[in-house]
């Protein structure tokens, strides 16, 4: 089952879906020599939070060479989409991450082995530096970055692509998978201005969070070529972008082009690229595609830079079969088969795993007036005694085969970064379901393990039910899980066998994943008949974005908030993240879901990456792969 | 019959003998080989194997027996009905009963079971509101024989309503057909379940059903977790087959022109 979303925010994801690697670049300089052992980047997690799966090798120090390494495909992922202006329905890792990145990339690479943390070497600019009172950001691009037809990158490439992103904004919202409508670029842009080739100023219309705009927002500006796709036909003059009617016209053209699969790796367009390939061949009805050296790549690249050969598989049993037959270089492990590892190894391959970034939980309804369910899950006693019967390191154990990370919070623990708050990293509600009996207790329940608890003492004192929950109230409520991945359902079950030791019935049941998130999701209009429905669902989880914020999910009226949770404090620490200037803001938010539990967060499974043996370069580019990203310009080949 | 009977006894009588926890997962225990106190291993949930498929079956044989009496009942008055009154109202009976067989029946159990939940009495419901009309099909060919014999007629002639007709005299002496697709069906309902089960769709925690069972194991297929794809399997399949050759032993028993052979 694979994953085809990328690392931005509030995208959905299906629940544990994510044995499919779907990978994308990210790390050093292809000269690093570290013998380290793990993953490098900064994420050192400790034991009791697991994470990190197998090990990777330090880089060859033989002898080189080029030849072509095979990728595998995960199912479900073949590129749809070129163009860099990345529509909606094509916002999505195997579009772009392992994609249209291999061939232009953004101004700043913010992946780093697995923390998602930026790697200098691999930006095309320099950090912003910010003035006005964060109202203005000036950025310089680097030079050694150029175009491979010879030309130079310049400031006036970044603004084509803003140009051309306002056009095709105009024309549908959904023309760019970004967009937030009000929200950073481009709504939030007063004007983008180019003093000189080298540099150009960003100045907003109000003070935005440095972090916020650098980590989310800044990431998704790609330059393209303007001095080649400037125009509105394939031999047409070169147009002034700057004028609305014509971005507007270029963008017709470019969006056109872009939705000719057939031509991808035969139109001229597409062969001017900044990135480490070019696209020499395209089956627009497999999705595989061949790759092959950009010689004028200014980025790091491994000495003797490999053809790229991404091979499309059907289901991960066929991309499993292919590992176990030694039939591909670069590929991955599906969960379901952790426990075949060691065959995988004496085939030849190393193995590394680590979780990606973003949240898996069980959401809350808010919303659901059966059974005064929301009165019930309104108290934070009831949300902690129901974290308090979750055996995280269990279902890592038992779940997982040892695969897997610990999330306790929306910014989970692993991979760590420098905004997971500190009580992210242990667990704030350990397993032990004496404690969430004996908060119930405390809180005028009367607990009848094996059966249903029911309220004794209604009332708002600390003594008492809690608000609107009436004396005699049962404490039973259902559960509605995505009926693949099988994890999900092992997990629901555990967690409603430890529930009924404390007497809280859960009630079990299943739906697809498409069935969950139509029908189960307070905030869209189909969801609205369905909200007295479900009480509890397990769908999935998000990806975090590199600065990660909740805006949209956990928000009062966030267009993702599932389950209509909603908090004063932490609207005001979510809003804080993307507008003041404090760089802490969004730490702090985290910290404050994290011991609010706006739903039951969840252990994130592994990625689990595999490679040959042959394939050798730094750690970090293999670390990468979990977290979605593809760096086989950094691979070589030995023997 | 032998068969049947083990595994019914196996499934009711069994958990009065053997004493198993089905409601307290035990990750500690997670996916155990057979040994002292789990004489089958344990499951992902460190849960007794064995005590869940005596469990399990209590729900298959349940859905399976209540699908097929749902099933035939519906069926035989339908089919009887249609069979003794004929003209219009037959061919119009028989034509709903064709465009139901045209519908693939398991599409649209799946979706009823996702929209209103599954549970023993729920599936053994929607699986018996989808499977009565072969039995209309056989019971109608039934009726349309019996209805031209003598002792109908004499019956009509003695002012019999048409109930007294079909509850009397044609749903009687249609008992063999009605009888030997009891068996089909039940061995029909047994195997649905495991599919939806397999499918991710049966029964949920703290009950269990066979398909349910064997799906948790074919994930550990190849790590040789044989205890939890394997006595599950034998089960589903020696059960099924006990039914259906039930119903071979019936019918050749109470098919005359099969006896004279």
């Amino acid at each position: 089952m694979a994953m085809s979303t990328i690392a931005r925010p509030g995208v959905r994801i299906a629940a544990l879906a994510v044995a499919g690697l779907t990978a994308l670049a990210a790390c050093s300089s292809s000269s690093s020599g570290s013998s380290s052992t793990r993953a490098s980047g900064n994420t050192a997690p400790s034991a009791s939070l697991g994470g990190a799966f197998g090990t990777i090798p330090a880089p060859a120090t033989g002898a080189q060479h080029a030849g072509t390494i095979t990728w595998a495909e995960s199912p479900g992922t073949s590129p749809t989409w070129i163009l860099p202006i990345v529509t909606s329905a094509a916002y999505s890792v195997n579009d772009t991450s392992q994609f249209s990145e291999e061939l232009w990339r953004p101004l700043y690479w913010f992946s780093n082995g697995v923390a998602p943390t930026q790697t200098p070497a691999m930006s095309l600019a320099n950090p912003p530096v910010w003035s006005n009172g964060n109202t203005t950001a000036t950025i310089t691009l680097k030079s050694n970055y150029k175009w491979s037809d010879g030309q130079p990158i310049t400031s006036r490439d970044v603004l084509f692509f803003f140009d051309e992103v306002k056009a095709a904004i105009n024309e549908d919202p959904g023309n760019w998978g970004p967009y937030s409508p009000g929200l950073g670029i481009p709504d939030e842009v007063a004007s983008v201005t180019t003093p000189n080739a080298s540099t150009l100023v960003f100045t907003m219309k109000k003070a935005v969070n440095p972090g916020w705009f650098y980590d989310d927002e800044l990431p998704n500006v790609y330059p393209i070529p303007a001095h080649a796709w400037a125009k509105a036909s394939a031999n047409g003059p070169l147009l002034d972008f700057t004028v609305p009617a014509n971005a507007k016209k270029i963008y017709d053209f470019l969006s056109k082009q872009a939705m000719s699969l057939s031509t991808y790796a035969t139109n001229p367009l597409w062969q001017v690229v900044n990135g480490p390939y070019t696209l020499t061949a395209f089956d627009s009805s497999t999705g595989a595609f061949t790759m092959t050296p950009n010689a004028s790549y200014g980025g790091p690249h491994a000495a003797h830079m490999s053809v790229l050969s991404a091979v499309p598989f059907t289901s991960d049993t066929a991309e499993f079969d292919a590992v176990r037959a030694g039939s591909i270089d670069v590929g991955y492990l599906p969960l379901d088969d952790i426990k075949q590892v060691k065959i995988v190894e004496s085939s030849g391959y190393n193995v590394f795993g680590y979780p990606s970034f973003g949240f898996s939980y069980v959401t809350y309804n808010f919303a659901d007036t059966t059974g005064d369910f929301n009165h019930i899950i309104a108290q934070l006693y009831v949300r902690q005694a129901l974290a308090h019967l979750e055996d995280e390191q269990g279902y890592i154990r038992a779940f997982f085969g040892g695969a897997g990370g610990a999330g306790y919070g929306p910014v989970p623990a692993v991979p760590q970064t420098p905004y997971t708050p500190a009580n992210a990293m242990t667990d704030p509600y350990p397993f032990s379901v004496a404690d969430a009996v004996s908060l119930l207790k405390s809180h005028g329940w009367t607990v009848n393990p094996g059966g249903t608890d029911t309220c004794a003492q209604a009332g708002t004192g600390p003594g008492d039910c809690g608000a609107g929950i009436p004396a005699g109230t049962k404490l039973a409520f259902n559960l509605i899980y995505v009926n693949s991945p099988a994890l999900a359902g092992q997990e629901c079950t555990a967690l409603a066998s430890a529930a009924a030791s404390a007497g809280i019935t859960i009630n079990l049941s299943s739906a697809t994943y498409n069935y969950i998130i139509t029908y189960y999701d307070d905030p869209v209009p189909q969801g609205k008949a369905y909200i007295n429905k479900w009480a509890t669902e397990d769908f999935g989880g998000f990806t975090d974005s590199t600065y990660p914020t909740q805006l949209g999910v956990f928000n009062g009226p966030g267009s993702l908030n599932e389950g209509d949770y909603s908090n004063p404090q932490a609207d005001a620490l979510i809003t804080a993240s993307v507008t003041s200037g404090n760089p802490n803001a969004v730490r702090a938010e985290a910290s404050f879901l994290t011991a609010d539990q706006p739903g039951l967060f969840l252990p994130n499974p592994d990625n689990v990456a595999v490679w040959k043996t042959d394939v050798s370069g730094p750690e970090a580019s293999f670390a990468s792969q979990t977290q979605y990203y593809l760096n086989a310009e950094l691979w070589w080949l030995t023997g | 019959m032998a068969t049947l009977v083990f595994f019914v006894l196996f499934c009711f009588v069994g958990p009065l003998v053997y004493h198993a926890n089905l409601l307290t997962a035990n990750l500690t225990l997670s996916n155990s080989p057979p040994g002292a106190g789990h004489p089958l291993g344990t499951d992902s949930e460190g849960i007794d194997v064995l005590g869940e498929i005596m469990k399990g079956g209590q729900a298959s044989l349940e859905i399976g027996f209540l699908s097929a009496i749902v099933a035939i009942a519906v069926g035989a008055f339908y089919g009887a009905v249609s069979g003794l009154v004929g003209g219009f109202l037959d061919s119009a009976l028989m034509r709903v009963v064709d465009v139901l067989l045209s519908i693939p029946f398991l599409f649209v159990v799946l979706i009823v079971a996702v929209r209103f939940g599954a549970s023993v009495l729920s599936l053994s419901l929607i699986l018996g509101a989808f499977t009565w009309l072969v039995p209309a099909r056989l019971v109608r060919g039934e009726v349309l024989s019996l209805r031209v014999r003598d002792f109908v007629s004499a019956a009509r002639l003695a002012g019999s309503s048409q109930w007294r007709l079909i509850n009397r005299h044609l749903l009687p002496n249609a008992l063999s057909v009605i009888i030997v697709n009891v068996t089909f069906n039940i061995a029909d309902a047994i195997l649905a379940v495991a599919y939806l089960g397999f499918l991710g769709f049966g029964l949920h925690y703290p009950q269990y059903d066979w398909g349910d069972l064997l799906s948790n194991g074919t994930q550990y297929m190849l790590d040789g977790y044989w205890w939890l794809i394997y006595p599950v399997g034998f089960c589903v399949i020696a059960t099924v087959m006990a039914c259906n050759l039930i119903g071979d032993a019936l019918r050749d028993a109470l098919d005359v022109r099969l006896r004279r052979r």
